[in-house]
């Protein structure tokens, strides 16, 4: 009696433990220790597994775009840190050139403000942008959510995850945020480093590098996401054609001309061309340009006017070495963020 | 006496449809705003719209009785070609009220909220973009006023930032349970269309005239 009252047990508590372990397959974005909370409202879409999935089968389909030529993959790519590689300014649909850079995506979840002159506000609504922006995909949202009510495996992947049969923008913007928000990358050298993980340590080099860098680049690329919502000028000349003038065109303000924000530098080794408008294609020539600058030039933001970069031959290669450090290969190659379709 | 009474007259039979609540009626010389209708301004220069679309917010009603306030924080949504963004606040029984402030447009907070539901879906075309945030106005039709080929005038207006945050303040007398909006008060002192005919960025201009909007509220 006894025995068999026990299996009973057991079966049913092992069907239930069975059952929740395949619902909750764990959503890949974390929280690493160390960082400070995040700035993304979780509340206002929860982190759930099947909507990620959703999400990232969305990021890579050109489903997204008007010729269903291109998706939010072929300006951001895995391999280069989610950027757009070795297209200065990026293309979108019918080989149309964008005024600017595709950055590389990566600890949005930390981020306030987004795009390099800052002008989207929310991670959300962020992807209304290339979608419906002529020189990217150039779709009509309207066209789009018909689109995906017609296609048999969208229409049923909303309903599952979002339990809706009339998809809205949000719904959409929401499941491309799970998989945006969960690319998270904290796991590079510099990362272990300072956690004293796995014994690793930095060469002589790297260590000189990080000194050189705490020296002259952290007072704007703030670790530990060195970058993010702050807007700034390094001294970039104005593009004679593309006139960009960076967040000025978004605040109105003439104070904030030339200003761009900092970008992460976080596996910057892989996401050249570099600056808003990929004008830099080395990292070695970029720490040039620091060197190189004019710091009499009014318009330098004073980090750099105060504390002009000055650097050997050398240091420069310890710099580099510092900023190779950075790099997350666990993050390059997650298999999580990889193309994927919807079965 | 005329005027009133068309006025009047259309109120009449949408009250019949939905007494007792508030309803906002965009008019030309007094009478219920047509789009596609073809309106003559002061000096005789013609006039129609295919646009008319607007947010309002934050609504405050002051009691009749007790002067106390009902606040009520949310978006509304109002297009001039869709009958069923004509009424407002369905639960709301407006005799009760002598006076009523809201917003509009929306103010920063909302703007940036990244809600995108209900009255922030971007499918009611007030998303903007490039620049997060919405169009608290949009105005769109022709007139004699414009000398293009065309004669097209559209006016996106909008933008939350200082110093040009640009919804206004609007309070009005309830004195029925509409609320009206007289639009031939915009041409030529509001709106100089041989001037500006289009305009869709934030900034001065876009302010100024959503002050001279928000002055055409009765
Ligand atoms: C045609 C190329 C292109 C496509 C397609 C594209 N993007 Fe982008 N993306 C860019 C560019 C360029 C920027 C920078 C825009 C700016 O600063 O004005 C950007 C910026 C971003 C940012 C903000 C990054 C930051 O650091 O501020 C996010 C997030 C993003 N894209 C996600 C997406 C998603 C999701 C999709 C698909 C729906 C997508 N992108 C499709 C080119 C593209
Ligand atoms: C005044 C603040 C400031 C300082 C100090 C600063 N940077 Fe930058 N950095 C920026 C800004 C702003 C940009 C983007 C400029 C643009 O695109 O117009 C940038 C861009 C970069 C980029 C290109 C990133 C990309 O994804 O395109 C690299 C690499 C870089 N900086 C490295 C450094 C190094 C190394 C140092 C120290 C020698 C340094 N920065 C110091 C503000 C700064």
């Amino acid at each position: 009696m006894k025995g068999s009252r026990f299996l009973l047990f057991a079966f049913f508590g092992f069907s239930i433990l069975a059952f929740t372990l395949k619902i909750s397959i764990p959503h890949p974005f974390y929280q690493p220790k160390e960082w400070p909370k995040p700035s993304y409202n979780f509340k206002g879409n929860p982190l759930d597994y099947e909507k990620f999935e959703l999400g990232r089968a969305l990021f890579y389909d050109p489903i997204l775009s008007r010729d269903s030529s291109i998706s939010c993959a072929s300006c951001h790519l895995q391999f280069t840190a989610f950027a757009h590689v070795d297209h200065p300014t990026s293309h979108g649909i019918e080989g149309r050139i964008g005024k600017r850079n595709a950055p590389g995506l990566a600890n949005l979840a930390w981020r306030k403000l987004f795009h390099w002159d800052g002008g989207v506000l929310n991670l959300n609504a962020q992807a209304i942008n290339p979608i419906t922006h002529v020189a990217e995909m150039d779709m009509r949202l309207d066209s789009l959510l018909y689109r995906l009510d017609r296609s048999p495996i969208y229409s049923a992947a909303f309903k599952r995850t979002f339990g809706t049969t009339d998809i809205r923008p949000f719904h959409l913007v929401k499941a491309l945020a799970q998989f945006t928000v969960s690319l998270v990358s904290a796991n590079s050298k510099y990362d272990k480093v300072m956690r004293a993980e796995d014994d690793q340590v930095f060469t002589e080099q790297e260590s000189k590098g990080m000194v050189l860098f705490t020296k002259f680049c952290a007072s704007c690329h703030k670790p530990p996401f060195f970058g993010g919502d702050d807007f700034k000028s390094n001294g970039l000349p104005l593009h004679p054609e593309l006139l960009d003038f960076g967040r000025m065109t978004i605040t109105g303000n003439k104070r904030d001309s030339l200003l761009f924000m900092v970008p992460t530098l976080r596996n910057i080794e892989y996401s050249f061309p570099y600056m808003h408008d990929g004008r830099i294609s080395k990292l070695k020539d970029v720490i040039k340009h620091y060197t190189l600058l004019d710091y009499s030039n009014p318009l330098l933001s004073k980090e750099l006017r105060k504390n002009p970069v000055k650097l050997s031959e050398n240091e420069q290669k310890d710099l580099l070495a510092f900023l190779k450090t950075l790099t997350d290969k666990t993050f390059l190659f997650d298999e999580r963020f990889k193309y994927s379709t919807f079965k | 006496m005329k005027v009133a009474f068309h006025l009047f007259l259309v109120s009449f039979l949408f009250s019949i449809a939905c007494y007792g609540q508030l309803r906002i009626i965009p008019s030309w010389d007094n009478k219920a705003l047509e789009l596609e209708q073809v309106y003559l301004t002061e000096n005789k220069d013609s006039i129609s719209f295919s646009t008319l679309k607007m947010y309002f917010s934050d609504f405050r009603f002051r009691e009749k009785l007790s002067g106390g306030i009902t606040e009520i924080d949310t978006l509304i949504f109002y297009d001039l070609a869709d009958s069923s963004t004509y009424v407002f606040l369905k639960n709301l029984e407006i005799s009760n009220y002598d006076e009523v402030s809201f917003t509009l447009g929306l103010d920063s907070s909302k703007n940036v909220s990244g809600e995108l539901e209900n009255a922030y879906d971007p499918l009611l075309g007030m998303y903007w973009a490039w620049n997060t945030g919405y169009v608290n106005l949009k105005l769109a039709g022709k007139s004699s006023l414009v000398l293009t080929k065309t004669h097209d005038f559209e006016f996106h207006l909008g933008g939350y930032r200082f110093p040009y945050a640009s919804a206004q303040q609007v309070q009005v007398d309830l004195l029925d349970s509409y609320i009206q909006f007289e639009l031939s008060l915009l041409f030529p002192d509001v709106i100089s269309l041989k001037k500006t005919h289009h305009l869709m960025v934030p900034g001065k201009e876009a302010f100024l005239i959503l002050q001279g909007l928000a002055a055409c509220f009765n």
